[in-house]
């Protein structure tokens, strides 16, 4: 019993470091460069712990003004710790993600064994969930929602161990606690969260009734924790804004229907659930959720092509077995519930709000996996069961090797521009330059196909230049010119080439969106040509 | 109330509901040319190139197969050419339907509750109601295909009958040859009471006069070349091969080129296929948007109201769970839709209403488990919804803007009242193909459009009798002794003459959302 319970563990740590391997191998270097995001947090953590406060001088701010969209500042604050631990590496941005993403498995497999007792479905969930596209992708950029779909998942296990395993009602407090620290942590989790307690009201209301006296202090400590996060909330500007931005009223589609039916009532009620709908279509899921490519059909949806049948064995499976009925409402409920964040967002797609979605979907095509092997084991007939095998492994390996190829090669050919690369090239550049000029001007318009305005630009230059935290706060101040940021001798702005052309000891970043190469009659001015992933020009040099 | 009276009183709802409102909605240009068409066979019978009784006819984008259009001429020949000639025929079928799945319901559930619920729920699906008020190949089809399946569920199968089915099915829809025999194959092995000398009989049936039209078609000019292009488009679609060759020109250092071959390559056409098929059939299309750009659909309506989700996930579990006949239910969803591997990238709107009766028979399912009292609130709501629906039909109109260009029909009668001492000029960029529309929506003589082609595939007319075409090529110059023609034109066109001649428009037309489409030019200019 005691070399059986030994040999699981070793199975489940095998498969965590399985995923971890998946999550941390080298992580700074793929995705190629550190995302504008990144990059502003990464400078950001730096700032916080040399100087307390954000690059514009704000004291331990709850949300950052970073690049004007207001992040959540939790992730920033989490990612102190392996900044204090490894130091200021471009990786250690990541780490927290990577951690939590890793942590998800341990967690997947926790809340499936309490919810099934079953130790081979919850390690089939968990191997499944190591190479899951979203859960690889997400881990490896510095993401929230990771954090916040791990700790629901820990959280939901704390909270089982109450409602179905009859532990202390300490677990249950502590269930509600995680619970609580994911809101404070992802926006979508402050819309989820409630959701997903009301679920579980509903599927144990028979035992939460019989302890209505116990479920009521753990329903008023709930309260209790939520309410700083209402009064901050609501009375913090800035994630005030956070919140408004992203919320669907800003979705043009919404707009357009609006319009075209003069109701707004009546457009929020098609809206909102056709929106829904589109979430669990089969390409966006399996094909081309993650947007990595341009090539349509070839792409990475944020579950394997592989998972698809598995997915439908398993759905199957859980209506067919009366012996996970619990499981089934929850998982099903929470499939639904967790795509809700996307629905009611701005954007048509946003798959980084449905993380815990596609989660409970791994999860749900780990059953329909389950299934099938157990059916095999069933046959008598041995090569039947090898070749059954041989054909789901290998098509196994076959998807994960095209993910990879699609992550490491084709991602960063086609959506580099995304990634902002090369920035990091340029701001090494420009360092290296800086003695040699009495002026940088940085125009960051740039795009592979179309322009697009580079954000960020001031923390590239302060991070790759290793600059003080405390200068730049001093120091960064918009100017008078279109999109003008001014810090140092460096000047972030609109290149206007007939009046700028005449400046003198300047060295001018620009991309051909902003001086077409014909425009400059010197070329020999041009000194140095950055080009994106896929060799197509970025942008140019130009010594004045 | 007895079972018949129900019955009734649910046909005659489901009648009301497609034929309210009659001009809803506006044709597309493919329609008004079998509306059009129509007209011309019930008028001379002659179609609108002067072919006498044709088989095989021709629009912008493929062949057209017969039985759409005759149909649509026996309703003009009735009611003449007005809306209602040409829509009563698809709106009479879109009833039958309801009666088909009532009748196909008795063979999976002896339950009168369930078939009214069955039949119900396709009355008021908006999908079905939305195809059943415009010519189209799809509605028939799924009105043939439910006939078959009842009749050969009957104990007692007639050969001539059949026949008559198959063939009908055969010269309706291209989709239905590859759709038919796998639905008869299943229907046969449903039958537990014909024998096994009869079912072969019976395929037989299907079989032979499938592969005969099939092959009289691949034998037509270009027959090959319309079906690889229309029927399979997956095979000629470049994004495809394409992504493959970019794909593999990505180097990365270390990463093996043969790995490469191994997992980009043409067997990727299966799954993009596959994933092409279930996308179609989706959540979204069936229960909250069947078509986004309007064109065939309500404004954010699925082929089903967004309720029907409810009872339709509950009949999914009763299927899953319960008795084996009702999981061929889902098969036949899938053998319906199949063909729709081979349609990626096209999105085709009408394929999902081949599953749609089947949908309805399991949300009916669902539907039986709830309390009476509650499935009667359900379909209260159902109704509402749909009125409000119907209430709202402006921001319907104005959503299929771009592909039901009704407003055209202002300028084309206009340019029709100057027709008798004017030839008349359209820039051919104001709608897709606007020939048709003027010969529907004029008084135009069927005579005068007859061209002497005898099979040609994607044929574009640019000249009727009067009515001429500027093309982007034309060019403009002011009128010496030459006659003018009123012109209406595009905004494209108006840049050109208005940098030639100083001419300004007498009147403009505007589209559903207000935009100015159409300028219309005193005759002062004449065209190159």
């Amino acid at each position: 019993m005691h070399t059986l319970i030994n040999r699981k563990t070793f199975i489940l740590v095998l498969i965590i470091l399985a995923g971890a391997l998946f999550r941390f191998f080298r992580l700074g270097e793929y995705p190629i460069q550190l995302n504008h995001d990144e990059i502003s947090q990464l400078y950001d953590i730096r700032s916080i712990l040399e100087t307390k406060k954000d690059i514009y001088g704000n004291f331990l701010p709850l949300a950052f003004p970073s690049t004007g969209d207001y992040k959540v500042g939790h992730y920033i604050y989490i990612s102190t710790i392996p900044y204090l631990i490894f130091g200021n590496q471009e990786a250690t941005i990541r780490i927290p993600a990577a951690f939590f993403g890793t942590l998800t498995i341990l967690a997947v497999f926790l809340f499936v064994k309490i919810l099934t007792k079953n130790w081979l479905l919850a390690i089939l969930s968990a191997t499944v969930t190591v190479f899951t596209p979203s859960e690889i992708f997400y881990s490896r950029k510095s993401f929230e929602n990771v954090i916040g779909s791990s700790l629901d998942l820990f959280g939901l296990f704390f909270l089982l161990k109450h409602l179905k395993e009859g532990a202390g009602r300490g677990w249950a407090i502590l269930g509600v606690f995680v619970l609580v620290i994911a809101m404070y942590i992802y926006t979508s989790q402050t819309i989820l969260i409630p959701l997903l307690m009301l679920l579980l009201i509903i599927l144990f209301r028979k035992k939460i009734l019989e302890q209505r006296k116990d479920f009521l202090l753990i329903f008023v400590l709930w309260i209790i924790f939520v309410i700083p996060l209402i009064i901050i909330t609501t009375v913090n500007p800035s994630l005030r804004f956070r919140a408004q931005s992203v919320f669907i009223n800003q979705d043009v589609n919404l707009g357009k229907v609006i319009n075209l039916n003069a109701n707004e009532l009546k457009s929020y009620i098609d809206f909102i659930p056709a929106k829904l709908l589109y979430q669990f279509d089969p390409d966006y899921l399996f094909l081309d959720g993650l947007d990595l490519t341009n090539q349509n059909a070839f792409d990475i949806g944020p579950l394997l092509i592989w998972q698809f049948p598995f997915l439908i064995l398993g759905i199957i499976f859980l209506i067919k077995n009366g012996e996970f009925s619990t499981a089934r409402k929850l998982l099903f409920g929470l499939t639904i519930l967790a795509m809700i964040p996307s629905a009611v967002t701005f954007e048509d797609f946003s798959p980084h709000r449905s993380i815990l979605s596609f989660t409970m979907m791994s999860i749900i095509s780990a059953f329909g996996l389950y299934w099938l092997v157990r059916i095999i084991f069933r046959f008598g007939n041995l090569s039947l069961k090898i070749l059954i095998l041989t054909i789901i492994f290998t098509s196994l390996i076959l998807n994960i090797v095209y993910f990879i190829r699609m992550y490491i090669v084709s991602y960063p050919h086609e959506r580099s521009e995304k990634l902002q690369y090369p920035f990091k090239e340029v701001s090494l550049y420009i360092w290296s330059e800086y003695n040699n000029f009495d002026q940088i001007i940085f125009d960051p318009k740039f795009g592979d196909t179309t322009p697009i305005i580079g954000v960020g630009t001031a923390y590239y230059l302060a991070y790759y230049g290793n600059y003080p935290p405390d200068k730049l706060q001093k120091e960064l101040h918009s100017g008078n010119k279109p999109r003008e940021v001014i810090f140092d001798k460096f000047s972030i702005r609109e290149v206007f080439w007939p009046a700028d052309k005449d400046l003198k000891n300047t060295l001018i970043i620009v991309s051909p969106w902003s001086i077409p190469e014909h425009d400059i009659k010197d070329k020999s001015r041009i000194i140095r040509r950055f080009y994106f992933y896929n060799g197509a020009l970025a942008f140019y040099a130009i010594r004045l | 109330m007895k079972v018949n009276n129900w019955l009734i009183i649910l046909l005659l709802f489901a009648f009301i509901i497609r034929i309210v409102p009659i001009s809803f909605p506006d044709f597309t240009s493919d329609e008004a040319r079998i509306a059009y068409r129509a007209f011309a066979l019930s008028t001379t019978g002659k179609d609108e190139l002067g072919r006498s009784f044709p088989v095989l006819f021709n629009s912008l984008d493929n062949y057209q197969l017969p039985v759409v259009s005759y149909i649509t001429a026996l309703g003009v020949l009735i009611f003449g050419k007005t809306d209602l000639g040409v829509r009563i025929p698809f709106i009479l079928i879109g009833t039958a339907i309801v009666l088909l799945i009532y009748q196909l319901s008795r063979f999976f559930m002896d339950d009168i509750k369930y078939s009214i619920f069955a039949a119900a729920l396709a009355s008021l699906s908006p999908g079905l109601i939305f195809f059943s008020k415009f010519p189209n190949e799809y509605i028939v089809s799924i009105f043939l295909t439910l006939i078959l399946i009842t009749q050969v569920l009957k104990e007692r199968l007639r050969l001539p009958l059949m026949l008559v089915i198959v063939l009908l099915m055969l010269l309706t829809s291209k989709a239905l040859w590859f759709v038919l025999l796998p639905v008869l194959l299943l229907t046969l092995f449903l039958n537990k009471k014909i024998k096994k000398r009869e079912k072969i009989l019976f395929f037989a049936v299907g079989l032979i006069p499938t592969v005969i039209i099939i092959y009289l078609y691949l034998n037509i000019q270009q027959g090959m070349r319309s079906l690889v292009e229309n029927s399979f488009p997956i095979i000629s679609d470049v994004t495809i091969k394409n992504g493959i060759e970019k794909l593999r020109s990505q180097e990365a250092s270390g990463w093996p080129t043969l790995l490469d071959r191994i997992i980009f390559n043409k067997a990727y056409f299966i799954v993009t296929g596959i994933f092409h098929w279930f996308s179609e059939l989706s959540l979204s299309r069936l229960f909250t948007e069947l078509d986004s750009t309007g064109n065939f659909g309500f404004l954010k309506l699925g082929s089903f109201s967004k309720l029907v989700i409810i009872p339709f996930f509950v009949g999914l579990t009763f299927l899953i769970k319960g008795r084996k006949r009702f999981k061929f239910l889902s098969l036949y969803i899938l053998l319906v839709t199949f063909p729709l591997v081979f349609l990626y990238p096209v999105k085709n709107t009408g394929f999902i209403l081949f599953a749609l009766p089947f949908v309805a028979l399991i949300s009916a399912l669902g539907l039986k488990i709830f309390n009476q009292k509650i499935a009667v609130i359900f379909f209260i709501i159902l109704i509402a919804e749909f009125l409000v629906n119907l209430w709202f039909i402006q921001a319907s109109i104005k959503n299929s803007n771009q592909y039901r260009q009704g407003w055209i029909k202002g300028a084309i009668q206009e340019a029709d009242a100057y027709a008798s001492n004017y030839s008349i000029a359209f820039s051919d960029n104001l709608t897709g193909d606007i020939i048709p529309f003027i010969e529907w929506y004029t008084h135009f003589r069927p005579e005068d459009g007859y061209e002497d082609i005898k099979l040609p595939y994607k044929f574009h007319q640019t000249r009727v009798s009067k009515f001429r075409l500027i093309v982007s090529e034309s060019t403009f110059y002011e009128c010496g002794f030459d006659r003018p023609p009123y012109i209406f034109a595009s905004e494209r066109d108006l840049k050109k003459i208005q940098e030639e001649i100083k001419v300004l428009p007498q009147k403009l037309y505007k589209n559903y959302l207000r935009e100015v489409m159409v300028y219309l030019l005193p005759p002062k200019v004449c065209i190159h």
